[in-house]
């Protein structure tokens, strides 16, 4: 098994996480929309989801396949009857005091079991992380507070949430540095959005929960992560200070600790209940569900082109490198922008290009580091007013010569800011390149002429002439065809040279 | 058969505050509702018996269609309210 990075045996990372099946058009165990975002609080709600006595959960069907979906392409085996199961704890945010979940302890017995994801990184190094298990369970409610959390002496409630469709993953703790984390949820995020059943980059829709131990010591719960990307940086937290406790000869507690997003540190949280104060007993309200082999096969049969085979098809198809393909395959929007893209420009490797250098570089300097998963919330904003249309006509101007790649770039912005079609642009604001020989003439020999000591330095020094080329540009307003005019510069020098003045 | 001590963390994890007494008081009734179950091992059921336990195939659950509940305000009967909130203690 080879590492990544500067991975350390001795660390050792196991991930829990839930995902919102945020596809879904209904909650998981009644009728309410799943939509529960935006809405007055407790107006998304029925007898179901509030647990009033005499209600029966009805099991969404759509659920199970979703989840079913992500168990297959998680490599994760499906038991031939799954089973739910109540896990019981006092807690405001749950509306019947019991959690409707799955448990794995008397019987396999969960969507998927026994998974195996292989992390490759772009280099080509890999390694196996295995996932215990993964499952379908419910969201609980959410908790508000009068200001502050500690000021105030009671929990304001929305059971808005309560109900909705969660998966959970639960790996082993087969990960030994930060960014290998990173790596699989990177992964994990491009997996949700090609099979259409999580949008991580949700508020809430995605959550993570870590461990942490280091060589024999305890293991650290870290809860409340709330974003992927804020998951390294938990787990990066957590190793230093577990190391410099040791390293002063502290032991280290068992304990739950909180991230605290606010300050970027872990915090101690208060001692929760242990796994048998759950009491866990199966839920007699939803019989145990039957899945045979030929059910796996359909959902197989039906799920949509995932990340791996797409990488395959743009290579082989499209002849990009496989680098370049799995950028951007690894943030599905760029993807599909790229295929939409080709259908009005089919010069494949150049818009692909242009996506993964140009827009993607523009999209990383604006990135907020909010949101989730592969695009922050300011990235989808600037994404909605980028259409294949704009990107196909960047990549042909820029193809055809009619502007350099600087103007390109500069053309972007005014696309994002107006909405406006390239072609229109650079009508509106001529930067149509220059590249008549003739109208250049005009300005190379204005520089050489105002430029007499360069221009003889340039004679003996090849590096001289970037300077001219720098005014030639200034005076064209960044217009003129860089290589045309360094070729000009040239020729005036070879011609100066020969002619010994 | 439980004793005191278990049926004091049973009351912690239900969140149900109760004197020495009354502790004394339901660990006795439990015992003696536990005894009643000790009844069933003496059933002759045979060997063969797996647990019955209702299943369905999955196709049979229900569709992702949403209906929203409109039979009144889910909050009518909650006495601890502020604006549309519900109120609760504030866990530790
Ligand atoms: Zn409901």
């Amino acid at each position: 098994m080879t590492s990544i990075g500067n991975s350390d045996a001795r660390v050792r990372i196991g991930l829990e996480i839930h995902c919102q099946l945020t596809a879904l058009r209904s909650k998981l165990f009644c009728t309410c929309p799943a939509d529960y975002r935006g809405k007055e609080p407790n107006t998304n709600v029925c007898p179901v989801c509030l647990g009033m006595p005499g209600t029966l959960p009805l099991l969404n069907r759509r659920a199970i396949e979703y989840a079913m979906m992500l168990a297959l392409v998680l490599n994760c085996k499906i038991p031939s009857r799954i089973t739910f199961y109540r896990k019981n704890y006092f807690y405001p945010d749950l509306p019947k005091n019991f959690q409707i979940t799955q448990y794995n302890a008397y019987e396999q017995a969960s969507v998927g079991v026994d998974g195996v994801v292989e992390l490759d990184d772009l280099d080509g190094s890999s390694k196996t992380i295995r996932i215990r298990r993964l499952q379908l369970e419910e969201d609980p409610g959410r908790l508000a507070y009068d200001g502050s959390i500690d000021r105030s002496n009671y929990a304001l409630v929305d059971y808005n949430r309560a109900g909705v469709a969660l998966v959970e993953i639960v790996s082993e703790p087969d990960f030994n540095a930060p960014n290998e984390v990173r790596l699989f949820l990177n992964r994990l995020a491009s997996i949700l959005e090609h099979l259409g059943i999580c949008n991580p980059a949700l508020e809430g829709a995605v959550r993570c929960d870590a461990n942490v131990s280091i060589g024999e010591q305890a293991r650290v719960e870290i809860k409340n992560i709330n974003s992927f990307k804020d998951v390294e940086r938990a787990v990066t937290f957590e190793i230093t200070r577990q190391r410099s406790l040791a390293a002063r000869g502290i032991e280290i507690r068992g304990e739950t600790r909180h991230w605290d997003d606010a300050r970027r540190i872990t915090v101690q949280a208060r001692a929760k209940e242990e796994e048998e104060d759950y009491r866990y007993f199966p839920e007699p309200d939803i019989p145990s569900i039957v899945i045979s082999s030929k059910d796996v096969e359909a959902i197989k049969a039906s799920m949509p082109e995932l990340p791996h085979a797409r990488v395959e098809r743009f290579v082989n198809v499209y002849s990009l490198s496989r680098d370049t393909a799995k950028i951007l395959v690894g943030e599905k929007h760029l993807a599909d922008l790229f295929e939409a893209s080709i259908k009005y420009y089919d010069n494949a490797r150049s818009v692909a290009n242009w996506i993964v250098t140009d827009l993607k570089g523009y999209l990383e300097r604006y990135d907020d580091g909010g949101g989730d998963g592969s695009s922050s919330s300011s990235n989808s904003v600037i994404l909605a007013k980028v259409t294949p249309k704009h990107i196909a006509e960047l990549a042909m101007l820029v193809d055809s010569g009619k502007i350099n790649r600087a103007t390109a770039r500069q053309i972007l912005q005014r696309v994002i800011a107006t909405g406006m079609l390239p072609s229109a642009i650079v009508q509106s604001i001529n930067v149509d390149m220059l590249s008549n020989k003739d109208e250049l003439a005009s300005i190379v020999d204005k520089v050489i002429e105002e430029e007499r000591k360069a221009f003889m330095d340039a004679l003996s020094n090849e590096k001289a002439l970037n300077y001219l080329l720098g005014k030639v540009m200034r005076y064209s307003n960044g217009r003129a065809d860089p290589k045309l005019v360094l070729s000009m510069l040239k020729e005036r020098v070879i011609g100066t040279s020969k002619t010994g003045q | 058969m439980v004793g005191v001590e278990e049926v004091r963390h049973l009351a912690h994890l239900a969140r149900i505050g109760m004197k020495e007494e009354e502790l004394r008081l339901y660990t006795e009734q439990i015992n003696e509702i536990l005894t009643y179950f000790n009844m069933l091992d003496e059933l002759d059921i045979g060997n063969d018996i797996e647990p019955y336990r209702m299943s369905r195939e999955y196709k049979a659950m229900r569709d992702d269609i949403p209906v929203a509940f409109s039979a009144g305000n889910a909050l009518s009967n909650a006495k601890n309210v502020k604006g549309r909130f519900i109120k609760a203690p504030k866990m530790g």
